[in-house]
């Protein structure tokens, strides 16, 4: 699978999308190739978390399209998508608290990566596996430190076998230890032809997998390319230490 | 793009234990005592049974309020809309178009079952407390429709009997063994219903439902069909009960606190399912006990009833907020009726 043919295997066009008077995202182009990993960085309020959403369904946009294999998927629920292939790890993680985390595990490769029996059992075990959960597996999810629910978070969205991963800080509040270890799963993910679109402000960490990145601000795209490049940009400074000097180059 | 070829993590050895050895007698010993209680024309006497045919629709009824507030996180107010479907549907089958009575039970609780597929349609779109109100109001327009009807076999607001249908095929001792009958019948089908059910996928993605709808469905879970089927599921388990009542009681009136659309029935449910363990399998059905216990052995009626059951309930949810079965689940960590998993790899635990 590649995004040689011109079909992305995720894509957004032009999406708007408003909360009242606020416009959150104000006419968004991206594609994710698939294998591709896409980093997406950006002030507080730039539309970042909002533009995931609108990827796994949980926002419908007010205007554009989501393609995904170059079909409209735009009215498309998030059980659907994920069904589909895009799983999702949310930025504050929510457990299934009173489920133990095995079970978490379990109902993603049962129901999103649609596995039965034996088989999706092995697919919840390589999933806690990966991300250093399984000595945890009978402890029920709401006795989790954040660690570990950022942890079974990123478990639970691997054990429905998605083609593509949206990442919404799943590194924020860790040490540098477990930033590294992250990597290492996340990279091990990725070299299975795993897409990942992934929101960090820890940019340093995020380096480490991207091969592109997106900068946003105020809802537009301002910025997108090579990872170095785009963080020398003057209009990513810009948003960044938001001083009005300089004019916006993409 | 990333060409460094790390290996997917060995899968070690593990199994899935779902069964232990505990919960292998425990569900024998089930079976076992279903086995002798459905002897219990033949061995016990009409007293005792006519008090457990109270107690098996009890069960039924915190059975069903339990899966639908422990395990879907669906707080209705408004089950007994269902009690009162199933009764009256049984009547409308046996007294106006002359069925079995019992076949007009079955009956009942299945047109009570379909029913509950369109109400599914609408309530489940609202959340929490707007749910809770919904279901209540649909019970109450159910009350109110049956009590307007002027059909004589309904009786309108005065309430109907049953007693023409089973006296006609059957004298009283024998009515009252095919009631007993039916109302065991009852508790263990809609019992292992409910096991067969909770242990299956859907099981666990009630339990994502209940916990985090959104994450739910961003895991791939089909949110509104979880809570539908197990909307109409607990819907016919009600009418079972409702049509249980019917059997027993005999008659029935549609208007009022302690009708068969009463709230109370809720007061009763939501009472069973505290006191006994919400979110666990075993637990209502001690919660039915306690109940059952209360309204036999002590001898304050009306409205102080109700005080007692509330005051208990608040104060279990203040010192025992896990019931009785939830605390001792947590404190010996058994579950005799196992809907979970447990994970033992090589490696200990």
């Amino acid at each position: 699978m590649s995004s040689e043919d011109g079909t992305a295997l995720l894509a957004a066009v032009g999406v708007r999308k408003r909360f009242g008077a606020l416009v959150v995202l104000d006419g968004i182009d991206v594609t994710v190739g698939a294998g591709e990993a896409v980093g997406i960085v950006g002030p507080n309020g730039a539309g970042k978390t909002t533009l995931l959403s609108v990827f796994a369904g949980s926002q419908r946009p007010d205007d554009g399209e989501v393609r995904l294999r170059g079909h409209d998927v735009t009215s498309i629920g998030p059980a659907a998508r994920c069904r589909l292939g895009i799983g999702r790890a949310h930025q504050v993680p929510k457990p299934f608290g009173g489920m133990t985390v095995f079970e978490n595990v379990l109902v993603g490769a049962s129901t999103g990566g649609r596995r039965r029996g034996k088989d999706a059992y092995r697919q919840a075990v390589q999933a806690l596996d990966q991300c250093e959960l399984t000595g945890l597996a009978n402890r029920t999810a709401e006795s989790l430190g954040l660690l570990h629910r950022k942890r079974l978070e990123l478990a639970r969205a691997l054990a429905t076998s998605p083609q593509i991963l949206l990442l919404d800080e799943i590194g924020a509040g860790l040490t540098d230890e477990e930033a590294i270890e992250l990597v290492a799963t996340i990279r091990e993910v990725q070299s299975r032809d795993v897409a990942i679109v992934w929101i960090e402000h820890i940019v340093h960490v995020l380096v480490q997998v991207i091969d592109r990145l997106i900068c946003m601000d105020g809802g537009r795209i301002i910025a997108e390319g090579d990872p170095h490049a785009v963080m020398k940009d003057a209009s990513v400074i810009d948003a960044y230490l938001g001083s009005t000097a300089g004019s916006p180059v993409a | 793009m990333s060409e460094s070829a790390v290996a997917a993590p060995v899968a070690r050895d593990f199994r899935v234990q779902r069964w232990s050895w505990v919960s292998v007698l425990f569900a024998g010993g089930l079976a076992g005592i279903v086995t002798v209680l459905a002897f219990g024309p033949v061995l016990l006497g009409e007293n005792t049974q006519n008090n457990l045919i109270q107690l098996y629709f009890l069960m039924i009824m915190a059975m069903m309020w339990n899966a639908l507030a422990g395990y879907g996180g669906l707080v209705s107010v408004g089950q007994q809309g269902f009690i009162g479907l199933g009764a009256y549907a049984a009547v409308f089958f046996s007294v106006q178009h002359g069925l079995n009575p019992y076949m007009s039970m079955l009956l009942g609780t299945l047109v009570a079952g379909a029913v509950a597929i369109p109400i599914a349609a609408v309530v489940l779109w609202l959340r929490n407390g707007a749910f809770a109100i919904a279901t209540w109001v649909v019970a109450e327009v159910f009350s109110i429709l049956v009590s307007l009807d002027p059909n004589p076999a309904i009786g309108g607001g005065t309430g109907t009997s049953a007693l023409l249908p089973f006296n006609l095929r059957y004298d009283p001792t024998h009515r009252l063994h095919y009631t007993y009958w039916a109302a065991l019948g009852a508790v263990a089908v809609f019992l292992l219903l409910l096991f067969v059910l909770l242990r299956s996928r859907l099981g666990g993605s009630l339990q994502a439902i209940r916990d985090d709808e959104e994450a739910a469905a961003s895991v791939g879970v089909r949110v509104l069909l979880g809570k539908g089927v197990l909307f109409v599921v607990a819907g016919m388990g009600c009418a079972a009960a409702g049509t249980v009542i019917l059997a027993w009681q005999l008659s029935v009136l549609p208007i009022g606190p302690d009708s068969i659309f009463g709230i109370n029935w809720t007061a009763r449910m939501i009472f069973m399912v505290l006191v006994g363990g919400i979110g666990t399998f075993e637990g209502p059905i001690i919660g039915a006990v306690v109940l059952y216990v209360l309204q036999t052995y002590v001898s304050i009626s009306g409205i102080w009833y109700f005080v007692m059951l509330g005051g208990i309930a608040i104060g279990f949810a203040l010192l025992l907020p896990r019931g009785i079965w939830g605390t001792i689940q947590e404190r010996f960590n058994v579950q005799l009726l196992p809907v979970g998993y447990r994970l033992r790899t090589g490696d200990g635990r």
